[in-house]
């Protein structure tokens, strides 16, 4: 499928998008959001078939003018775990998806 | 040509005995002396049905590691009490009073080694750690956060904690995962 082709990052951004693009920031909706952004993602993942667990993180914040940082640090097989970050947008909200995989 | 070391584990079963228990040796492949007593031993032997051994030998090359058990479960579980309260004294300790400023970004890097360290010198074997750490400017923004994971409830585990100042905040997470 079309899916197979898209590298990990834009896997997880079309998930992103499919979650939560199109919409203004809704404080009522957000928890929602966040909730089906790591779903997306997950499924997406498990459709893989491969053999490892894997942990979503979604931070979604509202576009007022204040700042985010974010660092993750991992003790883990090199060769075999791995993570990726995306970092996602839209005129009212920012979108920051980190996915980690550790071979089982 | 570096010798090949091979692992060898038997366990004898015969019918009528108790089964001895399963032992594992560790013999050089290329002892040609003993490989030749061996040839002779086994060249007039009878089997018979009391005496019929079942073993498996499995070929080690030098630089593998010599035995990878799987064991299913972990003999400790991570701590959750205990961890959160090391993430508190290690992030209260860093953040403090700190403001909010560009250098943030250096500051959740520096958080998220020092989470990570104190938890492995916790010494939980088999355990891999995998600590985020957020810090936002408090400035009138909503943030929310979620995880979740795809793991074993029974062994896996995450650990959290949320600082607050009067600048900014943070926010801690310690996944714990068990390697089988």
């Amino acid at each position: 499928s079309v899916l197979d082709k898209l590298t990990e990052s834009e896997l997880f951004t079309v998930a992103v998008e499919g979650a939560i693009g199109g919409n203004a920031y809704q404080h009522s909706r957000v928890n929602q959001w966040t909730n089906n952004v790591v779903e997306q993602c997950l499924s997406q993942l498990s459709k893989l078939g491969k053999p490892f667990k894997y942990i979503v993180t979604c931070i979604i914040m509202q576009k007022n003018g204040a700042g985010l940082q974010t660092a993750c640090s991992c003790f883990w097989d090199n060769t075999t775990d791995g993570s990726c970050t995306v970092r996602w947008e839209n005129k009212s909200m920012y979108c920051i998806v980190s996915v980690f995989g550790l071979a089982i | 040509m570096l010798p090949r070391s091979s692992v060898t584990c038997s366990d004898r079963r015969g019918f009528g005995r108790e089964s001895q228990k399963s032992r594992v040796t560790i013999k050089a492949e290329n002892d040609s002396k003993q490989q030749r007593n061996r040839t002779k031993k086994n060249a007039g032997a009878v089997k018979t049905e009391e005496s019929i051994p079942w073993t498996r030998s499995i070929t080690i090359h030098p630089g593998e590691s010599a035995w990878r058990p799987y064991q299913t479960a972990p003999h400790r579980r991570f701590p959750n009490e205990l961890v959160r309260s090391v993430m508190k004294s290690t992030v209260d300790a860093r953040l403090g009073c700190l403001e909010y400023t560009a250098s943030c970004s250096a500051v959740a890097t520096e958080l998220s080694d020092s989470i990570k360290d104190a938890a492995k010198r916790l010494s939980y074997e088999r355990y891999k750690l995998i600590s985020y750490v957020a810090i936002g400017q408090l400035r009138d923004s909503d943030v929310t956060c979620s995880s979740r994971g795809v793991w074993c409830p029974a062994a896996d585990t995450f650990t959290e904690y949320v600082f607050k100042n009067e600048h900014l905040f943070a926010l801690c997470i310690l996944f714990a995962v068990y390697q089988e």
